[in-house]
C-alpha cells in the first residue's frame, strides 16, 4: 500500500462505518451593530494598528493627497501595479526630467525584478475590499503581484469607501492569491509586546476615499 | 537546534524550571500581557460564544469526514497546478522534502514558522542531508541562533526577555551591530536586515499552513511579520508540510476561523498578514508548489473518540497563556514541541507511550482555564482525565488506589480508614508518596468530636441516621 | 425540606467543622437534614487520576446511599461537580446534588443566613466551583450579608491554587509554586481568614499559610455562615 492509500485506510478505520453528521451553526454576527459608520470604524481600526490613515472626501482629491504623501515621505521611486488608475497619480511629478520633486514611477509591466522592488521607495495600490471591524485590507490579483506590496518598505493603499464592509463574513469572494493586510508588518515575539515593522512594509498609508 | 530526546518526565523537568528566577519573571510578564490583550478583544465580540461553537463544529465536521475532504483538497490542489504528497510519518515527510529540495538543486531553504515541521524535526533531517534551513520568524530565529528549543507554540522564545535577545543577537547574528540596544524595535530591525538577503535570493521555501480548504484547494498562512509572505511569494519552489487535520470543508469556514485565531493567539482583532493561495499562479509567486499531507500519529488520535478532540486545535496558544502550570514551568518542561495543556493531550497521542508522554496528562490541576479559553472548545480537562486512564500506572500507585477504592466501598473499612487518616495527619512527615505533601505544607489536625460522633450525640430537630 | 448531607470523605476524616456547619445553617433555616451513615466517597480522586474502573462501584454505592432524596447538599464544589459531570456515565444516573451555597441561593432563595463574623475575610473561588458549577457570586453574596464581615478582594482570584488532587503530590513542586503565589496574594489582602467552598484547596493553601506561621487561617464558607450572631 502506498502512503496515500495507507493514510486514507487509517482514517477510514478510525472513523468507522457510521459517521456522525455535524451541522455548523452560523448564528454569529454577519452585520456590524446597527448604526455603525463602517468607513469611520475602518479608519479608526486601521489607525489602531499604527497605519497612517487619511480621509479624502471626494475622488478628485485623491491625486492631491497621493502627491502630498509621496512628498512628505520623500519617495523618489514608486512601484505602480498594472491596472492602477492613472488619475490617482496626477499629483505625483512623474514626468519631469529629474527635477527636485521628480518621482520615478516604476510600472510592473514588464514585471520588475525583486532587486528593483527592493530598491524602490514605495508601492501604491488599491484594495479589492476592506473590513471595518478588523481594520483589514484585502489585496487580490487585480491589485498586482503579491511581491509588489511586500518588498518595498512603504505601502500606500487607496481604499474606496464603497469597498469597505462591516465584518469578516461580509467580505466578497476574492480569488486567490490574496493577501489580508491589517496594519504594517509587526511582531509580538519579544515579550509579547507588539512592535511594528519587521519584514513587510514598515509604513502603511491608507487613503480612504469617499464617505 | 537541540531535539527533545532524553528529556526527563514533566515533574523533574518542572522542578528545574521552577528554580529559574529569570524564566519565572519572563513568563509571568509575558503571559499576563497576552492574557489581558486577549480578554480585551474577546470582550469586544458579543457573539464570541457563537463563533466558538461554529469553530468547534467546523473542525468536527472536517474530522468526521476527513478522507473525503482530503481527497477533495488533493484534487483541487492538483487542478490548480500543485503536487500533493502523502506522508505516513515524520521520516517519510522528511524524505519527501529532502528529495524536493535536491531536485530543485538547492542547498538552503527559507522557512516560515511551522509546528508540523518542528514536530517532524525537519531542520535536523535537512542538516543531515547537507541542506541549511533558515528560520525566518523572529522568535524562531532567536531560538535557532541560541541553539535552543522553542517553549511556546506561538511565541517560541517567550522564555527570553529583550536583554537576553540583544545579547544573543550581538553574539550570534553575523554582522550585528555591537552597539545594538534591547529596544524591541531595534531588535526587529536587526532581524530584518539579517534576513533580507536570504529572502531575496532563496530558491526554495518550506512552510506549514493554518488551514487548507477542501472545496477550493486554498491554503492559508496566518502571520505577523511578513516573513511568511516573503517565503510564500519570492522563491521558485514552495513546499508546505501540513497535518491532515488542517483541512476545513469550505471557504466560508475561514470567516469563522480567521476571526477566532488572531484574537485567541496574539490578542489582535486581525493579524497583520494572512496569505491565501491555490496551487501556482503564472507570473505571481512560486512556479512549483508541493503540498505534503502529514499523518504522523494523527490517525491514531482520530481513532480515540475523546482524544480526537485535540485534532480540532488551531495552534493559537490561548490555553498555554491561561494555564497556571505553564505560567510557572514554561514550555521546555513538557519535553515536546507542543507544550502546555494542548501539548499534554496532543503529545501522548501523536508520539505514543514513553516516560515523558506518560507524565504529561498529569501536568495539570484540571482547573479548566484552558477549556474556557479554547476557541474551538476542546475540553482539555476531559481529555486529560481520559488519557490518564490509558497511560501506564506504577505498580505501587495501582495497588494504593485499589486499596483505597476497596476501603471506600465498605462503610466499616472506611471507618477504619478515617481513623488511620486522623492519626496519619498527626505525623509531621507523611510516609511514601505523601511525603511530598509535608515537605512544604502542614496538615490540618482535626480536633474535638468527629462529625459522626457529633451527629450521633447531639440533640436536634433533624432525623437520626 | 428534607435534605441529604453528602459530607465527602475528606471532610469526614479531616474537616468535621464543615459538615457540622452545613447542618447548623440548614436547621437554623428550618430544614431537616438526613445523614446516610454508610456514605463514603464520590470517587473523584480515582476518576481524576485515571482509575475510572475503580470508580464505578463507588458511584453505584453513592447512588444507593442517597436514593430517595430529592436534594443532596455537600460542602464541596469539586465533589458535586464530579457527581454532576460523570455519574450519568459511571452509574447510569445523576443524583440531585447541590453545592452548599448554590443550594442556599438557588433552591432555598436565601442570601442572608443571619450569621455574624466580625473579621476580615478574603474569598478564593475554587476552580470546579467557578468553572464547572458556575457558582459565580453566590458564595460572596452570602458572605457579604454576614454581620461584621469585611470581604477583601483577592488578587488573581480566578487563578488555580495548585491543589489539583493527586497533582499536589505527583507534581508537588509545581503545586507548591502555585500555592505559594495564591498564599502570597491572600496575605497581600491583610485578611485574617481565607474562605472557600472546597476544603481540599483550603488544605493546600492553608498548609502553606500554616507552615509559614503566617497567622492567617482558612475556613470553609459554611463555617462562617454558621457563626452565631
Amino acid at each position: 500500500m502506498d502512503a496515500r492509500e495507507e493514510v486514507l485506510a487509517r482514517i477510514r478505520a478510525a472513523l468507522g462505518p457510521r459517521r456522525e453528521r455535524v451541522e455548523v451553526p452560523r448564528d454569529y454576527h454577519r452585520q456590524p451593530p446597527e448604526g455603525t459608520d463602517v468607513v469611520a470604524l475602518f479608519a479608526e481600526r486601521v489607525a489602531d494598528y499604527r497605519a497612517d490613515v487619511r480621509r479624502v472626501t471626494a475622488a478628485c482629491g485623491v491625486a492631491d493627497e497621493v502627491g502630498r504623501v509621496v512628498r512628505e515621505l520623500g519617495i523618489r521611486s514608486l512601484v505602480v501595479p498594472v491596472g492602477f488608475p492613472d488619475a490617482y497619480l496626477s499629483g505625483v511629478d512623474g514626468d519631469g526630467a529629474g527635477g527636485r520633486d521628480h518621482v520615478e514611477l516604476r510600472r510592473d509591466d514588464p514585471p520588475l525584478s525583486t532587486a528593483q522592488l527592493d530598491d524602490s521607495d514605495a508601492v501604491i495600490t488599491e484594495c479589492a475590499a476592506a473590513v471595518a471591524e478588523t481594520g483589514t485590507l484585502v489585496l487580490g490579483r487585480d491589485q498586482g503581484r503579491r511581491a509588489l506590496t511586500l518588498v518595498p518598505d512603504r505601502h500606500i493603499c487607496v481604499v474606496r469607501a464603497e469597498r469597505v464592509v462591516g465584518t469578516v463574513p461580509q467580505l466578497p469572494a476574492v480569488p486567490p492569491p490574496a493577501t489580508w493586510v491589517s496594519g504594517p508588518s509587526a511582531t509580538s515575539d519579544i515579550e509579547l509586546h507588539r512592535v511594528e515593522g519587521v519584514h513587510g512594509p514598515r509604513t502603511l498609508v491608507v487613503l480612504v476615499v469617499g464617505c | 537546534m537541540s531535539t527533545w530526546l532524553g528529556m526527563p518526565p514533566f515533574p523533574e523537568a518542572a522542578r528545574e524550571a521552577l528554580a529559574d528566577t529569570q524564566l519565572r519573571a519572563n513568563l509571568r510578564a509575558a503571559t499576563a500581557t497576552i492574557r489581558a490583550k486577549r480578554a480585551a478583544v474577546v470582550a469586544e465580540r458579543a457573539d464570541w460564544e457563537q463563533l466558538r461553537e461554529a469553530g468547534r463544529a467546523i473542525k468536527d465536521r472536517a474530522l468526521r469526514d476527513l478522507d473525503t475532504h482530503l481527497l477533495r483538497l488533493e484534487e483541487r490542489v492538483i487542478a490548480a497546478g500543485g503536487t500533493v504528497h502523502w506522508a505516513r510519518d515524520a521520516a517519510e515527510a522528511n524524505r519527501i522534502v529532502i528529495g524536493l529540495v535536491d531536485a530543485a538543486g538547492a542547498d538552503e531553504v527559507v522557512k516560515v514558522k511551522s509546528m508540523a515541521t518542528q514536530e517532524i524535526e525537519l531542520n535536523e533531517a535537512l542538516a543531515a542531508a547537507g541542506i541549511t534551513a533558515v528560520e525566518t520568524d523572529l522568535a524562531e530565529l532567536i531560538v535557532q541562533l541560541g541553539h535552543d528549543r522553542p517553549s511556546h507554540i506561538l511565541v517560541p522564545a517567550i522564555h527570553r526577555n529583550r536583554a537576553q535577545i540583544r545579547d544573543l543577537f550581538r553574539r550570534e547574528m553575523p554582522g550585528a551591530d555591537p552597539e545594538l540596544t534591547d529596544d524591541p524595535v531595534e531588535l526587529a530591525s536587526a532581524a530584518r536586515a539579517h534576513l533580507r538577503r536570504k529572502f531575496l535570493t532563496a530558491r526554495v521555501a518550506v512552510s506549514g499552513a493554518n488551514f487548507a480548504v477542501a472545496e477550493t484547494g486554498s491554503l492559508v498562512v496566518v502571520e505577523s511579520e511578513g516573513n511568511g509572505r516573503m517565503c510564500l511569494t519570492l522563491p521558485e519552489v514552495l513546499i508546505s508540510v501540513v497535518g491532515i487535520e488542517k483541512v476545513v470543508p469550505t471557504e466560508a469556514d475561514l470567516e469563522v476561523l480567521l476571526q477566532l485565531l488572531p484574537r485567541s493567539a496574539t490578542g489582535e482583532r486581525m493579524n497583520p498578514y494572512t496569505s491565501l493561495w491555490r496551487g501556482t499562479t503564472p507570473g505571481d509567486g512560486p512556479r512549483e508548489f508541493h503540498l505534503v499531507l502529514l499523518d504522523n500519529g494523527r490517525t491514531t488520535a482520530l481513532a480515540d473518540e475523546i482524544g480526537r478532540d485535540a485534532l480540532r486545535c488551531i495552534r493559537c496558544s490561548a490555553c498555554l497563556n491561561v494555564c497556571p502550570v505553564y505560567e510557572r514551568t514554561g514550555g521546555h518542561a513538557y519535553g515536546s514541541v507542543y507544550p502546555g495543556p494542548i501539548g499534554a493531550i496532543l503529545t501522548p497521542q501523536l508520539r505514543g507511550p514513553d516516560p515523558v508522554a506518560d507524565s504529561l496528562p498529569y501536568a495539570s490541576t484540571l482547573c479548566g482555564a484552558c477549556f474556557d479559553a479554547c476557541p474551538v472548545k476542546i475540553d482539555i480537562p476531559r481529555a486529560l482525565v481520559h488519557l490518564r486512564t490509558k497511560v501506564a500506572h506504577g505498580a505501587g500507585e495501582r495497588a494504593a488506589m485499589g486499596v483505597a477504592a476497596w476501603t471506600m466501598a465498605g462503610p466499616r473499612r472506611f471507618a477504619l480508614g478515617r481513623r488511620l487518616a486522623a492519626i496519619g495527619v498527626r505525623l509531621a512527615r507523611l510516609p511514601g508518596p505523601w511525603r511530598k505533601w509535608t515537605e512544604a505544607r502542614d496538615l490540618p489536625v482535626p480536633s474535638g468530636e468527629t462529625f459522626r460522633e457529633w451527629w450521633a450525640n447531639r440533640e436536634g430537630p433533624s432525623g437520626r441516621p | 425540606m428534607r435534605v441529604g448531607l453528602f459530607l465527602t470523605c475528606l471532610n469526614d476524616a479531616l474537616f468535621p467543622a464543615a459538615g457540622k456547619a452545613v447542618v447548623r445553617v440548614l436547621e437554623r433555616l428550618g430544614h431537616e437534614v438526613v445523614f446516610p451513615a454508610g456514605q463514603t466517597c464520590c470517587g473523584q480522586a480515582h476518576f481524576n487520576t485515571g482509575y475510572r474502573r475503580e470508580c464505578v462501584p463507588l458511584a453505584r454505592k453513592f447512588v444507593a446511599d442517597f436514593a430517595g432524596l430529592d436534594h443532596v447538599v455537600s460542602p464541596s464544589a469539586s465533589c458535586v461537580a464530579m457527581v454532576r459531570e460523570n455519574y450519568r456515565e459511571l452509574a447510569g444516573q445523576s443524583p440531585p446534588v447541590f453545592e452548599f451555597t448554590e443550594f442556599l441561593v438557588d433552591v432555598l432563595g436565601v442570601t442572608d443566613v443571619g450569621a455574624a463574623f466580625p473579621h476580615r475575610v478574603t474569598y478564593h473561588p475554587t476552580c470546579h466551583g467557578l468553572r464547572l458549577l458556575d457558582l459565580g457570586d453566590r458564595p460572596t453574596t452570602l458572605l457579604r450579608a454576614v454581620r461584621g464581615l469585611r470581604l477583601l478582594d483577592l488578587p488573581d482570584a480566578a487563578h488555580c491554587c495548585g491543589f489539583g488532587g493527586t497533582f499536589a503530590v505527583k507534581n508537588a513542586d509545581t503545586s507548591v509554586a502555585m500555592g505559594t503565589d495564591k498564599a502570597r496574594h491572600v496575605l497581600s489582602t491583610g485578611a485574617e481568614v481565607l474562605a472557600a467552598v472546597d476544603n481540599s484547596c483550603l488544605m493546600h493553601v492553608g498548609g502553606l499559610l500554616s507552615r509559614w506561621r503566617s497567622g492567617t487561617r482558612v475556613m470553609h464558607v459554611a463555617e462562617i455562615l454558621a457563626s452565631d450572631p
